[in-house]
């Protein structure tokens, strides 16, 4: 796409990751939509919160919608645990009861970075913004205990990284059987299936922590207009149809993502991920400079657990150290 | 000289001048291609690299050497360089040994001559995706490195060293580099011992001849005359290494993703450039990036220059 924003020759409608979607808005690569939407009254009130935010720019105006996204929830090895554990003194609980037992390298598959350990900070009461998202919340007491207490996890041998278990992501080491419990979105379907059909798996929703209330992180895609395309009122027509409840409900059929909208009937087996549509908050792009503070937590993360230090503190102070940075403007 | 062979003379260098405008014709085309893609493309990115450049519009303000000190003082571009240094310090020689090994070895009157040059040299057609694919499976915790060496009853030795039976000997950011040093060792040494073996046949038999006269064995002959005789190679490989090695990428991209996982351990210069350009669209700091690499390489080869003398005729 870089090449193609450089010589101003652009598809008409393209996909933006939300990972991208605030610098190429911010670069002026995406035509802002608030005067199509005027024109044809599109119905924007209908997509869920967490993923209407992502393509808003800074000056407020609509930069693309979501064409689907995916919730994070927790899919389990059904043989190993029977009952999916409500909380995470549960899971932690559950856990320690597996440890060691059917061959698991660990019970737990985990991520080392924000991906998914955001989700876990937000149930556990933490945050990485202020509730006006100006200011860093990492250094905070909740959001420090939170950090740790996902490190814990590695430390006491309940969690492990899917590289360590010798697999390339989580579900991966689900499907080897190296972990019985990991936290993953919709994609899980399709790779089980085809990879490890005999292991029977289930979903549940992320476990409750000290937050008190039903928490996940989400991420999504939009469907956007190039500022330089050629043909934005065919691509406007298009857009509304790709990202509206008749072509949502056909592409969402698949069985991969989730609709993004309120909507459209949740596809077979996807009752548990949809579920947690209506309160996941954004897993990515929802700040400037995203992929520096999620590379600062991450780097420092990793070297703690691998020099087994297991100290949240300098990962809070790198994690920091980022947010500032990128709310400064990098 | 006499009056009739004058107009001869003259007619003979008119040929030569018209020889030598053809022969500037013949390359007008690849130098015209090569002023504007090479030299041009560097002095351009010259130009954008002290600018803050919007992709689609173009120069937006003037920073003058703000990317340069913001790059030079980033700790995960300092983590770049020195990974780079440290791939380019272990790695080149290492390879070269080893190229020159097989390349001595393969030079021998032996059977199937051509076999062992062509298995040697296989691993370096493989595509360094594939191969890299592969070798993060085989040195995986679970993988066939760390199940044969237990299989072996080499794990004490290892442990002796640090390493439990499961090492993530990709994952771990202390052995991480290290284990695409060694991949890459066993890639490129067959198109090293390529190198070597072009500048080993080019040596002549009447010196081995003259030293078996005089009685030297096997090992002197090597250190006293292939190894020295070899001055040309050893330049012209360790000079393609180097550059080689500092432009590290697709290995550390594919081992340790866009971040140069874990923790930076397989963050290289290049890595560092194209996360710059691509992930954050920020393409005057990447060129300013492209700049820093290339003064680096520059630098390097200079010092080669030196250490090995001119650079021979070829």
């Amino acid at each position: 796409m870089a090449t193609k924003f450089a010589s101003k020759d652009v598809p008409d409608l393209f996909y933006v990751n939300a990972d991208y979607a605030q610098q190429w808005i911010k670069e002026g690569f995406l035509a802002p939509l608030d005067d199509y939407i005027a024109k044809s009254g599109f119905d924007t009130s209908q997509f869920f919160g967490g993923y209407a935010s992502i393509f808003k720019g800074t000056d407020g105006k609509t930069y693309g919608f979501a064409k689907d996204g995916n919730t994070i929830g927790m899919a389990y090895n059904t043989a190993l645990v029977p009952t999916p554990p409500k909380t995470m003194d549960e899971l932690v609980t559950l856990a320690q009861s597996l440890k060691g037992k059917n061959g698991l390298k660990a019970p737990i598959c985990l991520n080392p970075g924000l991906d998914r350990g955001l989700a876990f900070l937000y149930a556990q009461g933490g945050a990485l913004l202020s509730a006006d998202g100006k200011a860093s919340a990492i250094d905070t007491d909740p959001s420090k205990k939170a950090v740790q207490w996902y490190m814990d996890l590695f430390k006491n041998g309940l969690g492990m990284t899917a590289s360590d278990m010798g697999a390339g992501w989580c579900g991966d080491a689900l499907g080897k059987k190296s972990a019985a419990i990991i936290f993953e979105g919709g994609w899980l379907d399709p790779a089980m299936t085809s990879t490890y059909p005999d292991v029977k798996y289930a979903w549940a929703q992320l476990p409750t922590g000290s937050s008190g209330s039903p928490v996940t992180i989400s991420f999504t895609v939009s469907y956007s207009i190039g500022a330089d395309a050629k043909n934005k009122d065919q691509a406007w027509v298009l857009l509304q149809y790709l990202t509206g409840k008749d072509g949502m409900t056909k592409w969402t059929s698949g069985g991969v993502a989730l609709p993004a909208r309120k909507d459209v009937p949740t596809p077979a087996g996807k009752d548990v991920l949809a579920a947690s549509s209506a309160f996941a908050k954004p897993g990515s792009g929802f700040m400037p400079g995203w992929s520096d503070v999620q590379k600062a937590f991450q780097d420092a993360f990793t070297a703690q657990i691998q020099a087994k230090t297991f100290n949240a503190d300098p990962v809070i102070t790198a994690a920091k150290a980022a947010i500032n940075k990128a709310l400064a403007g990098g | 000289m006499t009056a009739a062979s004058r107009p001869r003379t003259r007619g003979a260098l008119s040929k030569g001048r018209a020889e030598a405008l053809a022969g500037y014709l013949f390359i007008a085309v690849p130098m015209v291609l090569f002023l504007v893609l090479n030299v041009g493309s560097i002095f351009y990115a010259l130009y954008i690299s002290v600018w803050k450049w919007n992709l689609r519009t173009g120069p937006v303000t003037f920073m003058g050497l703000d990317n340069y000190t913001k790059a030079l003082n980033d700790p995960v571009f300092q983590t770049a360089i020195k990974n780079s240094l440290y791939y380019a310090v272990v790695w080149v020689p290492l390879t070269m040994a080893l190229g020159l090994f097989l390349a001595v070895i393969v030079n021998q009157k032996i059977r199937g001559q051509t076999f062992f040059r062509a298995a040697y040299y296989f691993p370096a057609i493989a595509s360094s995706a594939a191969i890299t694919t592969l070798w993060i499976f085989i040195v995986a915790p679970d993988g066939i490195f760390n199940q044969s060496r237990a299989a072996f009853g080499l794990n004490p030795l290892f442990s002796l060293l640090g390493f439990s039976p499961a090492q993530n000997w990709i994952g771990d950011q202390g052995t991480a580099l290290n284990s695409i040093i060694l991949l890459n060792a066993w890639t490129t040494s067959g198109t090293f011992m390529l190198f070597y073996l072009a500048s080993l046949q080019s040596i002549s038999h009447e010196v081995y001849e003259a030293a078996a006269v005089d009685g030297a064995n096997a090992w002197q002959n090597f250190w006293r005359i292939t190894f020295p005789l070899l001055k040309p190679g050893h330049y012209f490989v360790a000079t393609v290494a180097v550059i080689g090695a500092l432009q590290l990428f697709d290995q550390a991209l594919i081992g340790g993703g866009v971040n140069g996982d874990p923790n930076n351990a397989l963050m290289t210069m290049v890595l560092y450039l194209y996360n710059a350009a691509f992930h954050q669209f920020n393409f005057s700091f990447a060129a300013a990036i492209g700049i820093i690499l290339f003064a680096v390489i520059f630098t390097a080869t200079l010092v080669q220059r030196r250490l090995f003398g001119q650079a021979p005729a070829w």
